[in-house]
C-alpha cells in the first residue's frame, strides 16, 4: 500500500465522462468493500 | 501511471482478487480479512474525497452567471396591463372595480365551499369605500333578514372588533327560517351596485385619467400599442439563456443526456425536423418562430372546448336582428317591477304599520315576511337570466360573421363572471383554485399581444390552423406535417425544436453539452450525499 500513496495522479487528464466514472467505480467499490466485511462472533474459538 | 480511471480498475481488480483468495476460515483470519480490507477502505475513502473535491471544482468553473434586469420590464408591462385593464371598452365599471370576481364568489358560496362569507362581504364594502360610497345598514333593505344580518355585520365592521362570533350567531338564527339569506345578501349588493352607478363610473373615469397621466396613454388604442413593445422588449429581455438551460438540466426539466452529440434523441429531431438542411444556423430563425406557433397552438388546444361552447352557444344569434332584440331589456324590467313590488312589502314590514287588512298580529307578520322572502327567491331566478342576457347583450354588440377566436378571448378576459363560469360548467370543476389557475392561463393567452394564428381565424367558419402551420414551414425547410401537430404529438414536436435551438445557443457559446451533462452527475453527486447525511 505505501508504494501506491507515492502515485501521482493527473485527473485534469481524464475525460468529463471519465472523471464520472472514476468516482462511479471507487464509490460502488467503497460500498462493495464495506458489504464484504465478515461478522465475528466474540465466542467462536479459534480453530 | 498517470491515467487514474486505467489504474483505479486495474487496482479495484486486483484488490477483488486479493481479498478473495484470503482465507477466512478462522477468527484469525477472519480478523486479517477485515483488517485488509479496512485499509483498503481507508484508501479508497481518501481517493472519493480527493475525486469528489475535484468534480466539484470542475463543475464550479463551469458555471455561467447571466444577469438580466428582468425586474423593471416586468414592472413596465403590469403598469400598461392594469391601465389596459381599466381603459378597456369592452366592459362596465362593474368588472373593471372586480365585483364581477366578488358576485361569482358569493354566487357559488355553497359550491366551494369558502371559509369565510365575511371576506366576500368585506370585499364588496371596501370597493364601495374605495369609490367614496360608505354603505350603511339601511342600504341593506332587500329582506328584513338581509337587514338584520347587515346591521350586525356592519357594526363588528365599523368598531373594528376581532371577533364576528355575534354575527355567525344571528346568521345561525336566521338561516333556519331562511336558508337563502346569501342568495340575498348578493342581490342586495347587486342592487346598490346598480343605485350607485354614476358614482362608480365616475371614479372608473377619474382613475382613468389619473393612470393615463401617469403612464403617458393618450387613450386605448395607445395603450394597446405600449403593451405590444413592452411584450416584445420582455420576450426579448427573458428569451431563454445558457444559465437557464443549465438549471433546467439540474432540475430534470430537459433531460440532459437526450442533448448528447451520441443520443438517439438528438439524432432523432435533428432528422426527422430538418434532414436535408446544412446549415442548421440558417433555419434557427424559422425554428424560433415556429417554436411560438406551436406554443400558442397549443394554448388554442387546451381552450379550445370554450371555443366550441362559444360557437355552439352563440353562432345562432348571428340571426338574430340585434335592434329588435329586447332580451336584456324585457328581463331588467321585469326585475325593477318585481324590486318594487318586494320594496313595497318591506317597507310594511319595516315601519311596523300593515294596512288595515293584513294583519293584526304576530303571524300576519310572519306572512309578509315569508312572502317578502319568496319574492325574493324569485328574483334570485330572474337575475340568473339577467346574467345570461347581459353576457349575450355584450356579444351581441361585436357579433359578426368573421369574429374571431382573439376576440372571444378578449370577449371572456373582459367578463370574469362569465370566463368562471364557462370554465366551470365546460370543465366540470368543482374546485375554486382550480377555476381560478385555469383562468389565470386563459387570461394570460388572452392579453398576449403577440399571438399570431388565432387573431386571424374566425370562430364559425371551420379551420385547419394544423394544415396552415405545416404548410407554411415546410416552404422553410422543416419537415412537419399535420400530424405532427396532434393534440398527442404536439409536446414532442416541441421538445424536438427546443433541442435543436438548445444545441444551437449552447454549440455557439463557451460552453457544451458535455460540460452541462458533467455539471448535472456532480449535482446528483451532492444530492446523494446530502441525503445520505440527512
Amino acid at each position: 500500500m505505501k508504494r501506491e500513496e507515492k502515485v501521482d495522479f493527473d485527473l485534469s487528464a481524464l475525460t468529463l465522462k471519465e472523471l464520472i466514472e472514476v468516482y462511479q467505480n471507487i464509490t460502488d467499490f467503497s460500498q462493495f468493500l464495506v458489504e464484504s466485511k465478515i461478522e465475528i462472533e466474540e465466542e467462536t474459538e479459534d480453530e | 501511471m498517470n491515467n487514474f480511471l486505467d489504474f483505479i480498475n486495474k487496482d479495484i481488480e486486483a484488490k477483488k482478487t486479493l481479498i478473495s483468495t484470503m482465507p477466512t476460515k478462522t477468527k484469525t483470519n477472519k480478523k486479517k480479512f477485515n483488517e485488509t480490507i479496512d485499509e483498503i477502505i481507508k484508501k479508497y475513502e481518501e481517493y472519493q474525497t480527493n475525486t469528489r473535491n475535484y468534480l466539484i471544482a470542475k463543475a464550479k468553473s463551469f458555471e455561467i452567471k447571466e444577469t438580466s434586469d428582468l425586474d423593471k420590464l416586468t414592472e413596465r408591462l403590469e403598469k400598461l396591463e392594469n391601465v389596459k385593464f381599466l381603459l378597456n371598452p369592452t366592459n362596465t365599471y362593474l368588472e373593471k372595480m372586480c365585483f364581477d370576481e366578488l358576485l361569482y364568489q358569493i354566487n357559488n358560496y355553497d359550491t366551494f365551499n369558502f371559509k369565510s362569507l365575511n371576506e366576500i362581504i368585506n370585499g364588496f364594502l371596501d370597493k364601495f369605500e374605495q369609490a367614496g360610497i360608505h354603505l350603511e345598514s339601511d342600504d341593506f333593505n332587500y329582506t328584513c333578514y338581509v337587514h338584520e344580518y347587515m346591521t350586525a355585520f356592519l357594526e363588528v365592521r365599523n368598531r373594528r372588533l376581532d371577533s364576528y362570533d355575534k354575527v355567525s350567531e344571528i346568521f345561525e338564527q336566521i338561516y333556519w327560517v331562511n336558508p337563502e339569506l346569501i342568495h340575498h345578501i348578493e342581490l342586495n349588493f347587486r342592487k346598490l351596485i346598480k343605485k350607485n352607478g354614476r358614482k362608480l363610473n365616475h371614479y372608473i373615469l377619474e382613475l382613468q385619467k389619473e393612470v393615463m397621466d401617469k403612464n403617458n396613454i393618450k387613450d386605448y388604442a395607445h395603450c394597446l400599442e405600449k403593451l405590444q413593445d413592452a411584450y416584445i422588449d420582455l420576450n426579448i429581455a427573458s428569451k431563454e439563456t445558457i444559465s437557464d438551460i443549465i438549471a433546467m438540466a439540474k432540475t430534470k426539466e430537459l433531460d440532459i443526456e437526450q442533448y448528447l452529440n451520441d443520443s438517439k434523441g438528438r439524432q432523432t429531431a435533428f432528422e426527422s425536423l430538418i434532414p436535408e438542411v446544412k446549415d442548421v444556423e440558417k433555419v434557427l430563425p424559422a425554428l424560433e418562430k415556429l417554436k411560438l406557433n406551436v406554443i400558442e397552438y397549443q394554448n388554442y388546444l387546451e381552450f379550445y372546448p370554450i371555443f366550441k361552447h362559444f360557437k355552439d352557444e352563440y353562432e345562432k344569434l348571428l340571426a338574430t336582428d340585434k335592434k329588435e332584440y329586447k332580451g336584456l331589456k324585457t328581463i331588467i324590467d321585469e326585475i325593477e317591477n318585481k324590486e318594487n313590488e318586494l320594496e313595497k312589502l318591506n317597507k310594511k314590514i319595516f315601519s311596523g304599520r300593515p294596512g288595515l287588512f293584513e294583519f293584526r298580529s304576530d303571524s300576519g307578520l310572519k306572512q309578509l315576511k315569508l312572502q317578502s322572502v319568496m319574492k325574493a327567491n324569485e328574483l334570485y331566478e330572474l337575475y340568473k337570466t339577467y346574467d345570461i342576457e347581459y353576457f349575450k347583450d355584450k356579444i351581441m354588440m361585436v357579433l359578426t360573421e368573421t369574429l374571431t377566436i382573439s376576440d372571444v378571448l378578449h370577449l371572456y378576459y373582459s367578463f370574469d363572471y362569465f370566463k368562471k363560469l364557462t370554465i366551470q360548467k365546460i370543465y366540470n370543476m368543482t374546485e375554486y383554485e382550480e377555476i381560478i389557475k385555469y383562468s389565470d392561463n386563459f387570461d394570460l393567452f388572452a392579453m398576449n399581444p403577440t399571438n399570431i394564428i388565432i387573431t386571424g381565424v374566425p370562430i364559425f367558419k371551420e379551420n385547419n390552423i394544423a394544415k396552415t402551420i405545416s404548410n407554411k414551414y415546410r416552404l422553410n425547410s422543416i419537415n412537419i406535417t399535420e400530424d405532427d401537430l396532434n393534440e398527442d404529438s404536439l409536446k414532442t414536436l416541441l421538445n424536438k425544436i427546443l433541442l435543436i435551438l438548445r444545441v444551437s445557443k449552447i454549440e455557439k457559446s463557451e460552453t457544451s453539452v458535455e460540460k452541462i451533462w458533467f455539471m448535472v452527475q456532480v449535482e446528483k453527486i451532492i444530492a446523494k450525499e446530502i441525503k445520505e447525511n440527512e
